[in-house]
Order: structure tokens, then sequence, then C-alpha cells
């Protein structure tokens, strides 16, 4: 019996010293496969970190100070807000095509770094308009930002005024009272086209009459019909046609009766005469201008289209009175 | 009236003629009918006016690129005027069938003045198309039976086929006015060598100019197309290309004149379909 325990232990000792053994080596190459498998990530975030601003990997959590798409990448992040179901979905892959694929998200919801949840701000402002409005922080935008607050769209309205003032002159003209932010027409859907986004900006172009038109120039957006101009446009032509900024200027955008306004009369023969448009402009060649946005009027005024439309009325009355017989018998 | 208003007069004007003249040929048919003429073309008698030959290969095939590229130029230069989608391909389909259209209208004159076969007699008004002009006016009215015969094409023919060289050369010249396209090896274009003479008021008025010679273009096509084949349907055949013309058919709605039974001159006798 004591031979056979001491040939089972004999058997048994190496045999559990040589498992161990095993054991510490699989130990040691899963830590090296794992240490090397990590490597480029612990790589990736010590460079992430020393170059922040000009490259972005929001797939890490780590990373972006924020790690906000671990949420946000999300396309099933939803927010309800009593009948509204909004996406909050942010997609990296169009972030990283957009002209701000290096930036942090909290370079643009600057009130947003590290708190959680944010379903407001810290001092209680709207984060929308922080984030649509956040161009003004950024110093390459100075120059725009400067434009846009001395045209017709910015927030200070017409000087001297007082906010509730200018809310109050909005709405009297049936627009919106707040005036349009950066992103409003820059897109807040994370998408703005860099300048070599040949493809995006071609995109941005063709959204011309969405952005103007939308809640406030719809008018204008309607009869923007002309031959040559308007009704290219409207059939998704963004580079045979100008866009609404092309007349009316991109960020110092002013009312017509402003001297300084581009579609101003005095300043129509440069519009008109810019590059890419018409050569040889002179003031004769005004008389088109109210045609951009008046060809539907002037049709509709025509008197042989008066006609037509006085016998189409009165076939369609005769019709609809010999119906009306039948339907009574 | 501004430059505006014109415009738009014009768009009124022609979207309300064609329609027009499209009954009023609709009733001309009908016309046909009542009066038996369509019955005895299109019916058994087959009964066409007759030819001294079968036209020449150049011309019909000039003349089969020609009625092509006119049909492509007319409808592209309506879209480019009323975009209904991208105006670019448009353009560049208007840019080739103008090339093939200016081609053929120097071949064409070639054809007609310079070459061996010079035709351009055959086009030129008369002093007898002059005299027999009422006579040719009331036919097509239904009040005469026939028309005087005086040689390959009546008056109202040579009038409108010669229109349509002196409508050619202003279309091409205000065209090419309008053309944006890059010159090779310079940095410029027609349009921007014309516009720096002209200016945009003088471009506004060759673009107008080039669309009303358009819209005419189209109604005179339309009425050509009808003609051709209420009134020579064998020949109308026989330019594209798929016979029925028979040169020894002396049947038709024309007065039978003595200078049927003349020689015809070299131009027209010569069969080069032969």
């Amino acid at each position: 019996m004591m031979s056979s325990l001491r040939r089972t232990r004999a058997w048994i000792t190496p045999n559990k010293e040589k498992t161990a053994s095993v054991r510490i080596w699989l130990s040691m190459v899963v830590v090296c496969v794992a240490a090397g498998l990590a490597l480029p990530s612990i790589t990736h975030a010590a460079e992430a970190t020393a170059t922040a601003t000009t490259e972005l990997n929001f797939a890490l959590p780590t990373y972006g100070k924020s790690g906000c798409v671990v949420c946000h990448g999300d396309p099933n992040l939803v927010k309800v807000s009593g009948e509204t179901t909004s996406t909050m979905y942010v997609s990296v892959a169009q972030l990283e095509t957009s002209a701000h694929k290096a930036d942090l998200c909290t370079g643009c919801h600057v009130d947003f770094a590290y708190t959680s949840p944010h379903s407001s701000t810290a001092n209680g402002t709207d984060w929308e308009s922080v984030a649509k409005s956040a161009c003004s922080s950024c110093k390459d935008h100075q120059p725009q930002f400067a434009d846009y607050t001395s045209g017709a769209h910015s927030p200070a309205g017409t000087p001297g005024e007082t906010a509730s003032q200018t809310a109050a002159a909005r709405a009297a003209q049936g627009k919106p009272a707040a005036v349009p932010l950066c992103g409003d027409c820059h897109s807040a859907s994370h998408a703005i086209p860099s300048k070599d986004d040949t493809a995006g900006q071609t995109a941005f172009r063709k959204r011309g009459l969405e952005i103007c038109g939308g809640e406030c120039h719809g008018d204008q957006a309607d009869n923007y019909t002309d031959y040559y101009h308007g009704a290219a446009y409207q059939e998704g032509q963004p580079h045979d046609a100008p866009a609404c900024w092309d007349c009316h200027g991109t960020h110092e955008i002013l009312p017509a009766k402003d001297r300084r306004s581009m579609v101003n009369e005095r300043n129509l023969v440069d519009t008109c005469g810019q590059a890419g448009c018409h050569i040889g402009v002179d003031e004769s060649f005004l008389e088109y201008a109210p045609f951009v946005h008046g060809r539907d009027e002037v049709v509709t005024l025509n008197p042989v289209n008066v006609f037509f439309e006085s016998v189409r009325a009165g076939v369609g009355g005769a019709v609809d009175t010999v119906t009306s017989w039948f339907q009574r018998g | 009236m501004t430059l505006t208003t014109l415009n738009v007069w014009l768009d009124v004007a022609f979207t309300t003629i064609y329609p027009i003249m499209l009954i009023a040929l609709a009733a001309h048919f009908t016309g046909n009918i009542l009066t038996g003429r369509a019955k005895r073309r299109f019916g058994k008698q087959w009964e066409w006016p007759h030819h001294d030959s079968h036209p020449p290969l150049l011309p019909k095939m000039l003349h089969f690129m020609h009625v092509f590229s006119m049909i492509m130029l007319g409808a592209t230069g309506l879209l480019i005027r009323f975009p209904q989608f991208n105006r670019t391909p448009m353009r560049v389909i208007h840019y080739v069938f103008m090339v093939i259209v200016v081609a053929n209208l120097i071949w064409r004159l070639w054809y007609a003045f310079a070459s061996r076969q010079r035709d351009y007699k055959e086009f030129v008004i008369n002093k007898r198309d002059i005299t027999t002009a009422p006579k040719v006016i009331l036919y097509y009215i239904f009040i005469k039976p026939s028309k005087p015969h005086l040689g390959k094409y009546n008056v109202m023919q040579k009038g409108t086929y010669s229109l349509f060289v002196p409508l050619l050369i202003i279309q091409a010249i205000t065209g090419f006015m309008l053309f944006r396209v890059g010159i090779p090896f310079v940095d410029t274009s027609l349009y921007e060598l014309a516009a720096g003479v002209i200016g945009a008021t003088g471009i506004f008025w060759v673009r107008t100019t080039h669309y009303i010679v358009n819209w005419l273009f189209i109604i005179i096509t339309t009425i050509h197309v009808y003609l051709s084949v209420t009134e020579d349907f064998p020949a109308f055949l026989d330019f594209f290309g798929m016979g029925g013309l028979d040169p020894n058919n002396r049947h038709g709605d024309h007065e039978e004149h003595p200078l049927d039974d003349e020689l015809a001159p070299a131009y027209a006798s010569v069969d080069h379909a032969q």
C-alpha cells in the first residue's frame, strides 16, 4: 500500500510541477500577446495625447478627453422629449471626412467637458446655440465671425436694440425669433466639408435654398426661378448657377436697401460682373436684376397668360356647373 | 419693353403659337381627308408628285444629318433655357451637334455653289415662281386641286429652304458668341471675346436672338416634316433611305407645264443615287 502511494506521489509530483510550469509559460505567452496587442493602442494614445488637436480617434474611450463617441457613436442613441424623438448619434465616419476632423468634440461643445449627464450646460445656456456659434472661439474663423456680426444676421440685431427688441422685430417680419447661427447654415450635422472636399462643397452649395429658404426666406427661395440662375439652380446644378450667397454675400449679408449690400443697386454692376459670372456688365444690364426673383410674377401678369388663366377658370367653372346639374338630378 | 419682359413675351408667344400651329396642321390634314387627297395618296392609288430623278446621295445624307442635328439642337436648346435636369450634358450635346450642323452647312453650301453638281439653281426663286405663287397657295388651302410644277421645288419650298441659310448663319454666329468652352492654347473663349466687345447686355440680346431663331427652326421644321409626309411621302421615305420613290411615276397633283417636257437641266437629271 505504501509503495503504491509513493509511486503515485512520485507520479503526481513531477506532473504537478510540469502543469504549473506550463501554466506559467502560458501566462507569459498570454501576457506577451496581450502586451503586443495593446502596444499600438498605448502608443497611439501616447501620441494622441501629444497631438490631440490634429488627430482624433473617437473609438478610444479615453481619447478626446471626453470620450463622447462611447455613447454618441451608437446609432441607437436617441433623446425623447415629449413626443419628439431626436437622434443623438454622431457618425465617426462623417466626422473623419469633415473639416473639423482634427478637433475635439469639446472644441465646439464647449460646455460639455466632463459633465455627465448633460441635459443642459453648466450655466444653463442652450447647448445647441453654444455649439452652433462655437466657431467664434476659433481664431481661423474670426474674420468670418466679424463679418457675420456686422451683417443682417447678427445676434445683436440693429445697433441699440435689446435682445428682446430684436426678437420682437424678427417675429414681426415673420422670421424665427432667433437669428441664424453659424451652425444653422454651415450644417450642425458634424459634416462641415473641408475646402478640399469637392463633393462636400458641392453638396453644401446644393443646399442653398434649404439653408436660406427654410424657415426664413422661403418666398425668395420659391421665386428664384429665372431662366439662367434660379431655374438651373432649382434643378440641383450648384456649380452651373449661383447659390444665394453668390449674390447676397456669405457672412456679411445685408438687406438690399443697405448701401453696402451686394444686391444694393449701387453694387449690382460689381455683383453681376464678379469673376465667373457676366462680362462687360453696365447699368443697362441691371434691368434683368429684378427678374432673378421676379420671373414668376412677370409670367403670371402676362396678358396672354391672364387670358388663358381666365379661360381655364371659365371652362372649369362651366364644367363644374354642368357636373352639378347631373349630381342634383 | 425691358429685356426680361420681352423674354417672357417670347416664351408666351412661341408656346402659344406652336400648339396653335399643330392644331392648324391637324386641320389641314382633315382638309386632305375631306378633299380626297389623303385617300388618293395614301390609298391604293398611291398618287404622288413625280420626280425627274432620285435625289442625289450626298445632299440626301447631308439632309439626314441636318435633320437629326437640328432636332437635337432644338430640344437641347430648350432644355438649356428651361432646365429640367442637369444642363451640362445638354450643353455638351448642343455643342457636338452645333459642330455637325456648321460643318454640314459649309458642306451643303459648297455642294450648292462650288461642286460639280452645284444645285443652287433649284432654290432660286424666279419670275415664274412669283407669278404662280398664288396658285401654289390656293392649292395648299384646298381652293385649287393642283399646283403648277415648275421644277424640283415650288416657290414656298424654295423660299423656306433659302431662308434656312441666313437663319443657320445667324444661329451659328450667335451660338459661337455664347460658346463658353475655352479656345485651345488661349486663355479665353468666344463668349469672353464677344462679351468683351458687346458687353453683358449685348450678350443678352444675342441669347434672345438665338432663342427666337431656335423657335423659328422648330416651327419651320415641324411644318416641313408635315408637308413632306402629306405632300410627298415617297420622297420623304427616300430621303431617309427607305426607298419608295419612283422617278417614272408621272401622276400627281400638279399641272402639266410645257416645261415639263423639256429636258431637265444637268444639275437635276444626274441620278447620283445610282
